[in-house]
């Protein structure tokens, strides 16, 4: 096992903005994705859609703060919607109830739509 | 240890309680090594006694309850220890256990000279064998998870759906009994039963829908202005208790134990790198999903969901 690594980049869709993540979520780089959305939470930001395209790992520690944070956006009247999300991500989030809870849709521009 | 420790943390004795229970699941050479050897070599022992151990548990547990009797609980425990050492391995662990838990209980029995002088003995060797048991358990999950079968691989990974009105009835009848004795204990100040019942609640419930999660915020709130520490410990509590659930788990071959552990240390630390336990739990997860893409379970798991 090496060491994992997570990126954060902001972009834009249509006027929407878009974190694109880049990596592996576990419990050395959940704390980097906890970081970059309480940052934008803090400033006023209710709605995220996250690229996930580039993640190819979550554990439950990633699950563990993306659900702090829907929580805490749902309750602003926000949300936060996942796009991209690989097979085995998907199947990590299903079998940790997570998909029960946040919405996944197949790219940028469906999850924008959504919105 | 480089400094003096004045004080038994109620982390710390949680901790080496979760660690004697484990090291009675690893069998007896286990327990003599790590546990009932360091006391013997440190004097803890007498060669013959007329005690019954449990009748003395029993006596000094009424004690405990009495405040004119407290400063006198470290010393029999102590004593109680003594006379377990020549009974048999079973006597030791428990009162070990017993002699712990009260150290939980009150300041002048965690700053007792008998306290300190028991965890300086134990802890080191109890750390040491659950480093051990840390490394070992890595490889049981692995050999565990290689060789499970998926119809039970399933049934771990199957959330638990409530059969009837009946048993939903039940659970929220339960729900309101437990919060009910949180509320009454902490009426009495009594913050080691309030944590205790707390850490229980939280780990049973918050992920359920019945959970009131601002109800028990209000309440660990108010028990932190009583006690500084409280929300410190109790997060402490129920994290050595989940992670001894997923060891235990994985040592018993008992998958879907640690499965659950997994979830519930999930949705109840958040991803806080914080939370003790934190990276082991994740190394032992990182295995675990390996091992379902390398057997290519994922799709069948999620046929009968």
């Amino acid at each position: 096992m090496g060491d994992a690594n997570l990126s954060v980049e902001e972009s834009n869709f249509e006027g929407k903005s878009v974190l694109v993540l880049t990596g592996d979520i576990d419990a050395k780089t959940a704390p980097v994705l906890k970081e970059a959305l309480e940052k934008r939470i803090a400033a006023g930001q209710t709605v995220f859609i996250l690229n996930f395209s580039g993640v190819s790992y979550i554990s439950s520690a990633g699950i563990g703060v993306l659900n702090a944070a829907l929580t805490l956006v749902k309750g602003k009247g926000g949300d936060i919607v996942l796009a991209g999300v690989s097979p085995v991500v998907r199947d990590t989030m299903e079998v940790m109830y997570f998909t029960k809870k946040i919405r996944l849709y197949k790219s940028v521009p469906d999850a924008a739509k959504s919105l | 240890m480089s400094e003096k420790r004045i004080k038994v943390a109620i982390t710390l004795a949680q901790d080496l309680i979760k660690i004697i229970r484990l090291l009675a699941i690893s069998g007896k050479k286990a327990f003599t090594e790590y546990l009932y050897d360091p006391l013997y070599k440190a004097g803890w022992r007498v060669s013959n006694h007329q005690q019954n151990i449990r009748k003395l548990m029993a006596r000094i547990e009424e004690e405990a309850k009495e405040p004119s009797y407290l400063q006198s609980i470290a010393p029999r425990c102590k004593r109680l220890i003594h006379y377990a050492m020549s009974e048999n391995l079973s006597a030791v662990g428990d009162g070990a256990i017993f002699f712990l838990e009260k150290m939980q209980l009150h300041v002048i029995i965690s700053t007792s000279p008998e306290s300190l002088e028991f965890t300086n003995i134990i802890e080191e060797p109890l750390v040491e064998f659950q480093k051990i048991a840390g490394e070992k358990s890595e490889d049981v999950f692995r050999a565990t998870v290689s060789g499970i079968d998926i119809g039970s691989l399933k049934e771990a990974l199957t959330p638990v759906t409530l059969s009837s009105d009946a048993e939903k009835i039940r659970i929220d009848e339960e729900i309101k009994r437990l919060y009910d004795n949180i509320l009454i204990a902490s009426k009495y100040n009594n913050i080691p039963k309030c944590r205790k019942l707390l850490a229980y609640y939280i780990i049973r419930y918050s992920d359920g829908e019945d959970y009131s999660k601002d109800n028990v915020t209000r309440l660990i709130t108010a028990l932190n202005k009583r006690e500084g520490t409280f929300e410190e410990e109790l997060r402490d509590m129920i994290a050595i208790e989940l992670y001894y659930r997923i060891t235990r788990g994985i040592l018993n071959g008992d998958i879907g134990a640690a499965i659950k552990g997994i979830r519930k240390y999930a949705y109840i630390f958040e991803g806080n790198p914080e939370s003790k336990h934190f990276y082991d739990i994740d190394r032992l997860e990182r295995i675990l999903y390996g091992l379902i893409t390398e057997k290519k379970l994922w799709d069948e798991l999620k046929a009968n969901r």
